[in-house]
């Protein structure tokens, strides 16, 4: 805690120390603008070294998580810097407002993303053990696998086809591809304990070897339920990087176009 | 977990290792290659199993999960015998995100680019509106001189080097700020320095604020702009149709100065004599007007109607609100000043200003020492008058001439030395001279001589105001009461240096003089010579000799000898009197002219001022004044100390102070000060708003009449800042009662201005029209 609270205090400093500089600068006589145009761009481009830094994992520049805790100080960094070179002001122009807008894009979905990065993993740490993204769809092909040889094997040990009508009515659809994605972000139990409430209503039905076929479905069920937790959080952790990634790269288009202008009208005093 | 910890500012988290680019096609089931794809993304996995050697034979691989080593065990090369089909690799998340992110970006650059390139002009990358001032600038290259039109005309802008000074002259164009517009404030660098030296050594209110000290090490301010504070330095453009451009915080401000302070109700240093710089241009002591003359003339109940009873009956707000004018004198001072100035009352001299005098000489000895002088009044006692001696002393013989004469008493030669008294002689003739040219040359051609004497330029305007428009008849009356045969005796000398010149140089007969001459001219020098001393004698005989009023030579008597061709018209009609009028009219020459005016008296023509703001005083004083110095040989001093003494006509210093000016002789102070001749560049205040403000004291609540003693004993001197005010200085205190704490404005633009010679918008220039 203690290290958190000396970050944040560094950066604090770093954003009063900048608000103080442009000040002083702008009392100097000189134009604030550039000078605050060019530590945002710097603290832009300390940003994108984090992620120059988790393509090369053979490198010895410091930890990623290193990188990632100063990705993000860096990053309430620059959105101060921002709202410092944009004098708190709204834009009033159709580039300016492009460029406004792509940045608070990206400031968002940082902010959201580290917010996710840090309470996801988390989460999924309660749960079951924690398995890749990539890996879920074998392993739900595996459980589809497993739950369709029972229902299958239920029709001679149980002696009738409740199980298996079961299974083709619900349980197929279920085992075949993710499922209840909102829910499971909401944290919400109800998709499984509707279903496991099925099941149970189920035994009825069924003799007592029923009832062992239905507690085996009932586990598989269940580890499906947790490997769609799985997908649905590591999934979002994956999703706003398709917003907070591609809005960079625009941003940075844009960036350049926009230092070329400001350069190229600018007057060459001060 | 806490609040920092949910915005990513927590502990770092072990982060996953890089996911690959490519994964199996056969993720999603359960016979997922083991192998994996390439980095190019293509399946490597061929065969069940990669089949090892032991000793001579091959062994199978395949893993228990697959199944375990297959019965038929790999083949004779080593090569496993049952292979796969390979899978199709599919991206991973992480490598389509980054093909989109490529895409995105490239089809950003390609709009961006298109709208630049299909925009219907520049605005599109404005970085804001201007200001409605400028709202009619439709190009970007108005101001932006570095860019050129063109979609694309800011390109090679982005590499060239920019200078501010080229966009600072678009400005210029329209408002003009004078030759120094790009120093600071406007002003020559050396007054500059002269006012840093001044306020370095003034003692600040307050220590130097901790900021401006950080400020100044870490951005200093003199380098940067050693090459001139250029507009675009304090003036944004781009903010918004109505930001005010003019806008300054105070900071900025001081950034430059030797002195900074935070706030002005607490840090401003004092005011140092503050509104005043110099002593007032007209003179007028406030405290003896108010305690002395308006009582007095009160006690006698005379001009009751003209006497001021507050300030504003003498004083206005001037057209900008800001600067209280003197009313004009016509107005607020004639009742009381106007006969000084006409001479109502004169106790000595008279009201008139001799221009011209016929200065008395010792005619006896000058004829004893055998000096030829011609005719000249005895009865003439008066002295040189120092404009004569200006307009004689046109080059440096003759400045000598009457250094020479000027110590000798010239009513008395009986003590001069012979070569004096031939000096007085030629001082005779230079008089003679002057008068005779002045009332029959143009007057232009005489009076330029004093551009000649003095190397100022003296044009037609100039000399109509120094001679007053005088009437021509004046001067030929003059001149025919006191030297009534002039014109011969002109003549004669003129001829008589014509024959010097001719036997010396045989030039021929000057022009004028070849009518008059006797047979066409002279061929024997010597019988000449015989001749003009017979024709002198003859001249003396005859009857007196008149110019009249065209310039003609009118004889009286028909001389013995016909020498002189005298032109044959006897034209009575022409002729002219200077003969006082008839008999019976007792009034005198000066007292006829009490309106004003030229009149002769005695052996002087003299100008009478008709009253107040006399162009013929005002020419005299402002053009001997330039010339004024202490040099012994400066004949326009005298000119000027006279007009300029305690008991000059007119009376002009009185009330007009006289200031040195540095290498400008004496200034005259026509006018009182004005928001035109305002020394303070840097200050303005504006008188308006106040009025209301003040309680009954009115105008003494800021004005206090309690000044120092001596205010009229510093207008004997000539330096303007040497003086003594009638009021107190104003001091800050009086200010920061409202101008702070909250109340009034106290930033610096309220009362301080940057641009210290205004700011102007020259009217266009339009052609007019042929058609």
């Amino acid at each position: 805690m203690g290290g958190v609270f000396r970050n944040v205090a560094i950066t604090g400093a770093g954003i009063a120390i900048l608000y103080w500089l442009v000040g002083l600068y702008d009392t100097a006589l000189r134009d604030p603008r550039f000078m605050d145009g060019w530590i945002l761009l710097a603290g832009i481009a300390v940003q994108l070294a984090f992620h120059f830094r988790k393509r090369r994992p053979e490198s010895r520049a410091g930890q990623v998580s290193s990188w990632m805790t100063i990705h993000i100080y860096a990053g309430y960094f620059v959105i101060a810097a921002f709202l410092v070179h944009t004098d708190f002001a709204m834009p009033d122009s159709l580039f300016e407002w492009s460029l406004w807008a792509l940045f608070v894009l990206v400031a968002l979905s940082g902010v959201v993303g580290a917010y996710l990065s840090r309470t996801i993993p988390g989460k999924l740490d309660q749960g079951a053990t924690r398995v890749t993204l990539e890996s879920i769809p074998a392993m739900r092909f595996k459980l589809a696998g497993e739950v369709d040889a029972l229902a299958l094997d239920s029709v001679d040990t149980v002696g009738s086809q409740a199980i298996s009508e079961f299974y083709v009515d619900r349980l197929r659809g279920y085992f075949r591809r993710p499922r209840n994605l909102l829910a499971h972000l909401r944290g919400s139990r109800r998709p499984l304990t509707r279903i496991c409430n099925e099941i149970d209503n189920l035994e009825r039905y069924v003799g007592e070897p029923g009832t062992d076929t239905l507690d085996s479905i009932k586990g598989l069920v269940v580890a499906k339920n947790d490997l769609d937790i799985q997908y649905a959080h590591q999934g979002l952790l994956q999703a706003w990087l398709f917003l907070h990634i591609p809005a960079t790269y625009c941003l940075i288009v844009l960036s350049v176009f926009h230092v070329a202008i400001v350069y190229a009208y600018s007057s060459g005093a001060p | 977990m806490g609040f920092l910890d949910r915005i990513g500012l927590g502990r770092a988290t072990q982060i996953e290792g890089p996911e690959p680019i490519w994964v199996c096609g056969r993720a999603s089931t359960a016979k997922v290659c083991r192998a994996g794809p390439s980095a190019g993304g293509r399946c490597q996995t061929r065969f069940e199993c990669t089949p090892t050697k032991s000793g001579k034979s091959w062994r199978c691989r395949r893993p228990a999960s697959e199944g375990g080593p297959c019965e038929d065990g790999p083949l004779a090369g080593g090569t496993c015998g049952k292979p796969l089909e390979p899978c199709q690799p599919v991206k991973t998340l992480r490598a389509k995100r980054e093909a989109v992110s490529k895409w995105i970006a490239a089809l950003t650059l390609g709009v961006v680019v298109l709208a630049i390139a299909y925009a219907a002009d520049t605005s599109l990358l404005m970085p804001g509106p201007i200001t409605t001032a400028h709202g009619t600038l439709g190009k970007c290259s108005s101001c932006h001189t570095n860019t050129s039109d063109g979609q694309f005309g800011w390109l090679h802008a982005v590499v060239a080097t920019a200078d501010p000074r080229k966009d600072s002259e678009a400005c210029l164009t329209c408002h003009k700020l004078g030759d120094t517009a790009l120093t600071p404030h406007g002003l020559e660098i050396a007054r500059l320095e002269a006012y840093t030296k001044r306020l370095e050594s003034t003692p600040a209110a307050s220590e130097l604020p901790v900021e401006a000290s950080v400020r100044d090490a870490v951005f200093p301010t003199e380098q940067a702009f050693s090459d001139g504070v250029f507009c675009a330095t304090c003036h944004k453009e781009h903010q918004g149709k109505e930001m005010d451009l003019t806008a300054m915080s105070d900071g900025r401000c001081q950034t430059c100065h030797a002195v900074q302070f935070d706030s002005f109700h607490t840090d401003h240093p004092k005011f140092e004599n503050y509104p005043f710089r110099r002593r007032t241009r007209i003179n007028f002591d406030h405290s003896s007007h108010f305690r002395k003359h308006f009582p007095e003339w009160r006690s006698k109940k005379a001009k009751l109607e003209a006497l001021p009873g507050e300030c504003a009956d003498c004083h206005m707000i001037g057209s900008q609100g800001g600067h209280m004018n003197v009313k004009p004198f016509e107005e607020v001072c004639s009742s009381c000043h106007l006969d000084q100035i006409v001479g109502v009352g004169r106790s000595t001299g008279p009201r008139g200003i001799a221009l011209l005098t016929l200065p008395g000489l010792d005619v006896e000895t000058l004829k004893d020492k055998r000096v030829e002088i011609g005719e000249w009044p005895e009865e003439a006692e008066g002295e040189l008058t120092p404009m004569m001696k200006l307009l004689i002393g046109w080059d440096d013989e003759r400045r000598k001439l009457l250094k020479d004469v000027g110590e000798l008493d010239l009513l008395d030669l009986s003590e001069a030395t012979d070569e004096q008294v031939a000096q007085v002689g030629k001082l005779a003739w230079e008089v003679k001279h002057l008068l005779f040219a002045l009332s029959t040359a143009r007057t232009t051609d005489v009076l330029k001589r004093l551009g000649t004497a003095t190397g100022m330029p003296v044009d037609q305007e100039l000399i109509a105001k120094l001679t007053a428009n005088m009437p021509r008849d004046v001067l030929i009356a003059a001149q025919n009461e006191w030297l009534p045969k002039l014109g011969e005796e002109i003549d004669l000398a003129r001829y008589e240096e014509w024959l010097k010149s001719s036997v010396a140089e045989s030039t021929s007969l000057p022009k004028e003089l070849a009518a008059r001459a006797a047979e066409g001219g002279p061929e024997n020098p010597l019988a000449e010579q015989k001749k003009t001393a017979q024709r002198e004698a003859a001249l003396r005989q005859a009857g007196p000799w008149r110019i009249d009023a065209f310039g003609r030579l009118i004889k009286g008597n028909a001389p013995p000898e016909p020498e002189f061709d005298s032109e044959d018209e006897t034209d009575d009609d022409a002729q002219t009197s200077a003969a006082a009028p008839s008999a019976g009219v007792p009034i005198d020459a000066e007292s006829w002219a009490e309106l004003g005016g030229w009149y002769r008296q005695d052996f002087s023509v003299l100008y009478q001022p008709p009253g107040h703001a006399d162009p013929f005083l005002k020419a005299w004083l402002d053009f001997t004044g330039r010339l004024y110095s202490k040099a012994e040989s400066n004949l326009a001093t005298p000119v000027f100390e006279q007009l300029t003494s305690e008991d000059a006509q007119g009376q002009c210093t009185k009330c007009h102070s006289v200031d040195a000016a540095i290498d400008r002789g004496r200034v005259m102070s026509w006018m009182p000060s004005s928001l035109a001749t305002r020394e303070s560049l840097f200050t303005k205040f504006d008188h308006e708003p106040h009025f209301g403000l003040v309680d009954e004291k009115g105008c003494l609540t800021c004005h206090d009449l309690s000044g120092a003693k001596g205010y009229q004993e510093t207008y004997k001197g000539h330096d303007p800042y040497l003086f003594v005010s009638n009021f107190k200085p104003v001091e800050k205190n009086m200010c920061a009662e409202c101008h702070g704490n909250e109340q009034a404005r106290e930033d610096c633009l309220l009362c301080h201005k940057y641009h210290s010679k205004g700011v102007a918008t020259p009217i266009t220039a339009t052609k007019i029209p042929e058609k």
